[in-house]
């Protein structure tokens, strides 16, 4: 009879943190938590994506004009700048045409901004999460990988 | 497609009125789910736990305006 051998795999902290900025939940996904990434991804992607449709992506998301928010957005990852490409294309062919960029009225713009801005800092949590529970699972995982000394 | 896309990404949705107050829903509901799916061990127990600190987050957050309203209505 064959015999498997059950290879315990202790997951890399940052590789999970870089995984969970480059796409919400992947971090999870990767470490095993797969229902969590998951709920995660769905969240997070419907919070970012609600808030740019709400007020548009030359509004919501923009380097210049919501001062720090830029910031907290930035935290969704690699779709931010993608959103800004959106609204750059957006603003050059308005000029292109030479037409006057529409720009969502308050209060959309503002809720647009804080959405897109939640997103991102929830995503913060989110990958802080996943540092904890990788960190967590090697400490669980690498002393049963360590050969123990003092025994032949 | 490509037109449903550009007016979803491109064209703002005016919000106006009880809207203003309603797009607090959406969002409370998202940062519960996401705290509790982090603070729960038992997945079972998110939907239940996250609909309760929703109502809660909405329900503080609706008491702490009326009263501002109030003490601004005092103060004036």
């Amino acid at each position: 009879m064959a015999k498997t051998e059950h290879v315990e795999r202790a997951p890399s902290a940052p590789i999970a943190a870089i995984l969970a900025w480059v796409l919400p939940g992947l971090g999870h996904w990767w470490i095993g938590e797969r229902v969590r990434g998951l709920i995660f991804f769905v969240v997070l992607m419907v919070t970012f994506w609600g808030g740019i449709a709400v007020a548009g992506a030359s509004t919501a998301v923009t380097a210049k004009g919501n001062g720090a928010w830029i910031a907290a957005q930035l935290c969704m990852g690699p779709q931010t700048f993608a959103a800004l490409e959106l609204g750059n294309r957006e603003v050059r062919n308005a000029k292109a045409r030479e037409q006057v960029l529409y720009r969502a009225p308050w209060p959309s713009s503002n809720i647009g901004v804080v959405y897109a801005g939640v997103a991102g800092l929830l995503n913060l949590l989110v990958i802080i999460d996943v540092l904890a529970r990788s960190e967590t699972r090697r400490m669980a995982v690498v002393p049963r990988l360590r050969p123990k000394k003092g025994r032949s | 497609m490509a037109e449903f896309f550009h007016a979803l990404f491109f064209k703002p949705i005016p919000i106006t009125g009880i809207g203003r107050l309603a797009m607090l829903v959406p969002l409370a509901l998202s940062v519960s789910i996401v705290y509790k799916t982090i603070r729960c061990d038992r997945l079972r127990s998110i939907p239940v736990a996250s609909a309760m600190m929703c109502v809660a987050v909405v329900f503080f957050m609706m008491l702490i305006g009326a009263i501002l309203l109030l003490v601004f209505r005092w103060l004036a």
